[in-house]
């Protein structure tokens, strides 16, 4: 979202103007906010739905929205607490069916043969590793790596302190770098040695 | 933002941005209809409750009609229901019949005494 669709988003919200102001944030959020969904770990069905219930809390909170964060954080922080609260609920299910150690598996199973999914291999490597990641830890990693977001902005979606992320996002590169490894010595480890220096 | 590898289908996201579009009109109507039930469902807790006063206010009388039932013998309760027709509920046949079977009740009365 940029400086001027967060303001003209202020302005209207000002102006009592909610329903303009949902619209623009339709507008400008629905794409990455799909995206984030779809990238920890929710197949496209389900997140249309996280973004449904999202934009529902969206809508019913935007009159009472005390602009203490920017409108795209706020949307960030909604839709990342829908999409974990759906995780759980999967893997919940998921486990009648499939052994608890075999979950990671299966959720990087059906992200890689979600239609909405092509890259090469060491970026495929990558979205397989980083989906055995703990739910927090994988919304964290995406954030600052796909995302590239500033660490005070992440600790305001995820409500957590800038020094726990730090440590947080040093673990997610550890522990991705060690699994990747594991799988097969692969260029996905060149992916993150620019980004852990 | 890097490439994530993930494209998204212009067409599925066209589709989801105009059912996005349409939760404020969804949730007004929602509202609405929420409103109406709960009108409605007081509406019919409140009848329900009157019903309910009512019947428990008849229900001493009853009682006491089945007391006195329970204690009166047959040729009693002969008598008293053949004085009680005539002498307490006289004001309120006379309301609802014409003069003219008032006045052939009388007579019938009289034949029999």
């Amino acid at each position: 979202m940029t400086d001027r669709e967060e303001n003209d988003v202020a302005a209207l919200c000002s102006d009592r103007r909610y329903e303009a102001a949902y619209a623009l944030l339709v507008r400008a959020q629905t794409a990455p906010l799909f995206r984030l969904a779809v990238r920890m770990g929710l197949d496209s069905d389900d997140a249309q739905d996280v973004l449904q219930e999202a934009f529902i809390n969206i809508w019913r909170a935007l009159p009472n929205f005390r602009c203490d964060s920017k409108f795209s954080t706020w949307t960030y922080r909604i839709v990342a607490n829908e999409a974990l609260a759906a995780l759980r609920k999967q893997q919940k299910k998921r486990l009648w069916t499939v052994r608890a150690s075999d979950a990671p598996e299966a959720i990087a199973t059906s992200a890689s043969n979600d239609v909405y999914f092509q890259a090469d291999d060491a970026l495929a490597l990558l979205h397989r590793a980083q989906a055995q990641l703990p739910e927090k830890q994988r919304l964290v990693f995406q954030l600052r790596y796909f995302d590239e977001m500033p660490y005070s902005e992440i600790a305001a979606i995820t409500g957590t302190s800038e020094g726990g992320l730090k440590a947080n996002y040093h673990h997610a590169v550890q522990k991705i770098r060690a699994m990747v490894q594991t799988i097969k010595p692969n260029p996905a480890d060149d992916l993150l040695t620019a980004e852990n220096e | 933002m890097k490439h994530d590898g993930i494209h998204l289908n212009e067409a599925t996201l066209e589709l989801l941005q105009i059912q996005l579009s349409a939760v404020p009109q969804r949730e007004r109507q929602r509202t609405r209809i929420r409103r109406l039930v709960t009108g409605f469902s007081t509406a019919a807790a409140a009848v329900a409750l009157l019903v309910w006063l009512r019947l428990e206010s008849t229900a001493p009388a009853t009682l006491q009609a089945e007391a006195w039932l329970h204690q009166t013998t047959n040729l009693e309760l002969m008598e008293s229901l053949e004085t009680r027709s005539w002498e307490s509920n006289a004001e309120e046949m006379g309301s609802l019949l014409t003069d003219e079977e008032l006045n052939q009740l009388s007579l019938v009365k009289t034949s029999e005494s």
